[in-house]
């Protein structure tokens, strides 16, 4: 008896609590900026892609939703031929971001990812790929790798010395 | 290599106080690592030996079990002794490792990701295995100007940790020429003295030997994908008769590269860059994908009904079937069953025939040895063969046979083999005798004790001269000192190898040697013969010779003979190169209906009425039968697009339409199924896979992928979000990431195991480092049976007539060769060689541009050519040889040589200009081809044959 009579009791008075829910979607709540959400492939500070197609983000995802093919193009940039994620699978664990070693791989704090079609989730490189540069606004993998791509010989990137003269006679 | 299993000498090493045996007989790291212990290392190489440039695999010694401090030593350099005691695990030698790996990552660059050799490099490996995780270096890093080094070998120098292993292997073991160390210090560069192609045939096994990603494969970056990613079958080379054993590695439905996959007897450690670099041919573009002379009810969806509906007129009509050395033994033993020995060919010329027939015998009375049995050779003579285009691989042991003189006088001096740059120090240039009799120059000539540079006919004579000399005794003063000192030589050398071919086309040379070989082997026991046959199959072939086997010209003349009641050919992927001119258009002519099977456009499918494409060698499941006779299987690699499926499917077929009657006119859906098939037709039938059935199914059918493939489902969701079933295979081969553990596979599909992602890998299966591997399936080989006819040599004389001696370059013969637009970048210009005399006689001028006219012994057919002439100083008399692009491999009997006009030259270097132009652009159209294909991926539910999904 006691116990039915204070459920009513708990029951009532949280009618006059304020709702945690929201009116989704007219009001939206907060998400941080390094929420977990749709993955974007993002661009270095010169607009040029990041992605290099190195597969890293491909063997780290746990649910093999990713993938991709490389190709090499005329300027001697790597990149990816195709892009592809399938978020019908993903799980937005965000192990692809962490396996990125260009930075080029970002989530982002949109979870609105609901289709009435699952065939819709399939996000080709065109859809993923964004203008800007995502949490890394620095960052160019060519200048801190020591390939020579079209715009920057060897020698001319970060911590690189001048290439060697092998003909030199100096010790 | 030192001899496997016959109880080595092993004595007890305490390792961190566990006992282990280990062998005496190679270094202190090979033992550890036969034990499967991890130990680092980076400049030793199992085939190289050691030379302790990389400090990397340091142990701790210790005096006895009450020395606690112990001192470093380097693995590689120290001789197994009994009762040592070592150390991998304590912490002086552990921070050493540590500090030289963090000491090589100064300067490697942080490229891994755009790195060909990420997920497969040892570098990579040994950092994680030494515990090296954080780069303390903050200074600036070295680079280096990169080097083309022509269409197979990528350069990238930033990544090279100085280990020396290139330059060993190039120079020292496979006796390349082109390609160095310069530079001290710190700012050492391995390469070429300039830009350019590398010379060497095997260059491509810079790339496995090299620990990092300063070599890489450039075809296979082109069109790049990891290591992990990589669906891999076990395979067999299909290049030539070597059989050497490959991985091929496919990625989103195309082939992308090939690898070496050990096999103690035979590759060991290393391919030719045939092998490696050939693989593109599946991928070319004159691929036959669709059947001709065929109307499917559905369009794009070819059924079984199809095939027997296009078919049925032909039933009990008369086929000929004509079989190839390309084909697998599989098909072209079903082809002769159906059509019957009568009427069936190997597809040998007449010419061919009568080598294959003296070969038979020849293996059914010798047996010839691997080229793990080639390397312990100490006399080695090589007759009219260039077996550096022929079968390079076998080359290449050769060249480590010559070693053995070296290997010798350092252990005399009680230097083990091992010590690589004792024994060459020790060995000078001391090389075992390598004698080569032969018409053109080869490259085996710089370690060649004596060239003998004659015409074909005088090695006959020679070799007849030999042959009684050893039967009598006497007579030596009618010998040069060259020949005396050769026969010499090979009585007193205790293992003697006697290396000849059928590349001379001469019968009367073929049975000389024979004769010799036979003769001499009666005085030498341990005298060793390997004959070598020009194809893939060309053994497995001759298991199939017998009284009745018609040549290439007799069933010319019955397709041709209106009175014969022929009606077609049946031709199994043979594109009928020894034809000439008229007799294809003899062919041409005919009304006779001619069934092709092929995989690529050649000048046979133009002419066939019915074409059925035929698998490749990647899309296949069969076996080869290599130069020794032995059997060795290859698996597919992925499914193949229908209607491309297997030749011996598209018989079955056949059979049940043309010869319904016929005892194997059955439904077969995969190998094993024919196979029983076969062996309850003919108890001679060699692969009885029932016998074998048992284990094949203790055993869990093998994953294609490893365990770390991605993008499943993702790879196909352009076509479908719902993902498809993966196809189920047909052999014990899976095309997915689950299977059986790899350790069990007697044929691995690829090598990994924990810690070891490169192909060094291997030593974890093998019994001992660079033994025998620890699950090798027995080597098979065919028993050949007697036949009766002999066949006469139609023109006994051809060799007096033939005057040129063609030079043809690996990279130009066969049907396969020429899909590779990589392989037509190669050739340079046409050159042809004289010597001094000859020159002056025809009064031509040295390094001039000639015109060449070549006339061919048996049809007269002749032949205009533009070459460069070259003096070749060791040539007397009228030889002449040359290296012509696009010239028919014939005897040529009549050569007439004159000074070429400017316009002439012109017009030729246009040509040479052209060819180089259509072969750049057929590269690019193929890749681009590839790049689209690679979104669509076709999705097959069973890899069986039509019908089967």
């Amino acid at each position: 008896m006691f116990s039915q009579l204070r459920t009513m009791w708990l029951v009532l008075k949280h009618t006059f609590t304020k709702a945690d829910t929201v009116e989704y979607p007219e009001q939206k709540p907060y998400l941080a900026p390094r929420y977990r959400g749709r993955i974007v492939l993002t661009r270095e500070p010169n607009g040029e892609e990041r992605c290099v197609a190195c597969n890293l983000c491909a063997v780290a995802c746990p649910v093999d939703c990713i993938a991709l093919q490389q190709t090499i193009d005329d300027d001697g940039r790597k990149r990816a031929e195709f892009f592809r994620i399938n978020f019908s699978r993903c799980i937005l664990c965000g192990f692809c971001e962490e396996a990125c070693p260009t930075y080029a791989i970002q989530l982002t704090p949109d979870v609105e990812l609901a289709e009435y079609d699952r065939q819709n989730l399939v996000y080709e490189k065109e859809h993923l790929l964004i203008k800007g540069v995502g949490k890394y606004p620095d960052y160019s993998f060519y200048q801190q790798s020591g390939i020579k791509i079209k715009d920057k010989d060897k020698g001319e990137g970060v911590q690189e010395k001048p290439p060697i003269d092998v003909k030199g006679l100096m010790p | 290599m030192s001899d496997d299993n016959n109880t080595p000498n092993t004595v007890t090493v305490y390792i961190d106080d566990q006992p282990y045996q280990v062998s005496t007989d190679d270094n202190l790291l090979a033992g550890v690592l036969s034990q499967k212990l991890n130990l680092p290392y980076f400049c030793w190489h199992p085939s190289m030996g050691s030379v302790g440039a990389c400090r990397q695999c340091a142990v701790t010694q210790y005096q006895d079990e009450n020395d606690q401090r112990g001192r470093l030593v380097m693995a590689c350099t120290t001789p197994v002794t009994d009762g040592m005691r070592i150390s991998l695990k304590d912490s002086q030698s552990e921070t050493f490792r540590e500090q030289v790996i963090s000491a090589m990552m100064t300067n490697h660059p942080h490229d891994c990701p755009v790195c060909a050799e990420g997920g497969e490099c040892h570098l990579q490996d040994m950092t994680v295995m030494t515990g090296h995780s954080t780069r303390e270096y903050k200074g600036d890093k070295r680079t280096f100007v990169n080097q083309n080094l022509g269409e197979f070998v990528g350069h990238e120098m930033n990544r090279c940790i100085t280990c020396y292993r290139c330059v060993r292997y190039y120079k020292d073991y496979a006796g390349g020429t082109d390609f160095g160390v310069y530079g001290t210090s710190n700012k050492v560069c391995f390469g070429r003295q300039e830009e350019g192609q590398l010379e060497s045939e095997f260059s491509g096994n810079l790339i496995e030997v090299c620990p990092t990603g300063v070599f890489t494969n450039k075809l296979f970056s082109a069109h790049y994908t990891r290591k992990w990613d990589l669906q891999s079958a076990p395979s067999i080379c299909s290049f030539c008769s070597v059989g050497c054993n490959t991985s091929v590695g496919e990625r989103y439905g195309s082939v992308r590269r090939v690898m070496n996959r050990y096999n103690y007897d035979i590759n060991g450690y290393f391919l030719c860059d045939k092998g490696r670099f050939g693989i593109g041919f599946v991928n070319g573009l004159t691929r036959i994908r669709k059947t001709k002379g065929i109307s499917p009810q559905f369009p794009n969806k070819l059924s079984r009904l199809d095939v027997s509906k296009a078919l049925v007129h032909f039933k009990g009509k008369h086929f000929i079937g004509v079989g190839s050395a390309r084909a697998s033994f599989e098909a072209n033993y079903y082809l002769q069953q159906l059509v019957g020995k009568k009427q069936f060919s190997l597809g040998y010329s007449h010419n061919e025939m009568v080598f294959a027939e003296q070969h038979q015998q020849f293996l059914k009375h010798h047996k010839a040895p691997s080229l793990a049995e080639i390397e312990q050779s100490d006399f080695v003579l090589i007759i009219d063969e260039d077996i550096t285009q022929i079968a390079p691989r076998i080359a290449l042991s050769v060249r480590q046979a010559l070693r053995n003189a070296s290997i010798e006088q350092a252990e005399k001096l009680g230097v083990p083999s091992w010590q690589d740059s004792a024994v060459r120090t020790i060995g000078g240039n001391t090389l075992s005798p390598l004698y080569l009799l032969q018409s053109k120059a080869t490259k085996l000539d710089d370690v060649a004790e004596a060239v003998i540079l004659q015409k074909t006919q005088d090695t006959i004579e020679l070799l007849h001269l030999f042959t009684t000399l050893l039967q009598n005794n006497h007579e030596l003063s009618k010998l040069s000192d060259d020949n005396v000192s050769l026969l010499n030589k090979l009585l007193a050398a205790k293992k003697p190898l006697i290396v000849g071919g059928w590349s001379h086309q001469s019968s009367a040379l073929f049975s000389a040697t024979i004769e010799f070989i036979a003769v001499l082997s009666k005085a030498k026991h341990t005298l060793r013969a390997c004959l070598l046959p020009p194809e893939a199959n060309s053994i497995g072939q001759l298991a199939l010779m017998d009284e009745n086997s018609l040549s290439i010209e007799q069933v010319l003349y019955k397709v041709m003979d209106t009175e014969d009641e022929i009606d077609g050919l049946i031709l199994l992927e043979n594109d009928f190169a020894v034809l000439n001119d008229a007799q294809l258009n003899c062919l041409k002519e005919t009304d006779k209906t001619i069934i092709c099977l092929d995989h690529s456009d050649n000048q046979i499918t133009a002419l066939a009425d019915i074409i059925f494409p035929a698998a490749p060698i990647t899309e296949s499941d069969g076996h080869l039968v290599n130069y020794q006779g032995q059997i060795q299987a290859f698996y597919q690699v992925h499914p193949s697009v229908l209607p491309v499926q297997e030749s011996w499917r598209w018989l079955s077929l056949i059979a049940k339409a043309i010869y319904p009657k016929h005892a194997l006119a059955q439904e077969v859906d995969s190998l094993a199924e024919l196979h029983q098939l076969f062996f309850q037709q003919d108890a001679n039938w060699p692969l009885n896979t029932a016998a074998n059935a048992n284990d094949a199914k203790a055993i869990k059918a093998i994953a294609r992928e490893p365990h770390r493939a991605s993008g499943r489902t993702a790879k196909m969701a352009n076509i479908s979000v719902h993902e498809a079933k993966v196809s189920q295979s047909t052999d014990n081969y899976r095309f997915s990431m689950e299977g059986g553990d790899l350790n069990h596979a007697t044929e691995m599909p690829f090598t990994w195991s924990p810690g070891w992602n490169s192909n060094q890998s291997i030593h974890q299966f093998q019994r001992k480092v660079a033994g025998q591997l620890t699950h090798q399936a027995n080597a098979q080989f065919i028993d050949f049976t007697d036949i009766k006819r002999v066949i006469e040599p139609r023109t006994p004389l051809s060799e007096h007539q033939q005057c040129f001696y063609p030079q043809i370059p690996w990279h130009r013969s066969g049907l396969q060769s020429s899909l590779n637009p990589e392989f037509a970048l190669l050739h340079q210009v046409n050159k042809v060689f004289m010597s001094s005399t000859e020159i002056a006689k025809r009064q031509l001028m040295e390094n001039h541009w000639v015109s060449l006219e070549l006339t061919a012994a048996c049809t007269g057919e002749k032949r205009q050519y533009i070459a460069q002439l070259l003096l070749d100083e060791k040539l007397t008399g009228d030889l002449i040889y040359g290296d012509i692009d696009q010239l028919p491999d014939r005897i040529y009997s009549e050569v007439s040589v004159s000074i070429a006009s400017a316009q002439q030259v012109e017009s030729y270097q246009n040509r040479c200009q052209q060819l180089r132009q259509k072969a750049n652009q057929d590269k690019a159209l193929i890749l681009e081809k590839l790049k689209v294909q690679d979104a669509y991926i076709p999705i097959r539910l069973v890899s069986g044959g039509l019908d089967n999904a």
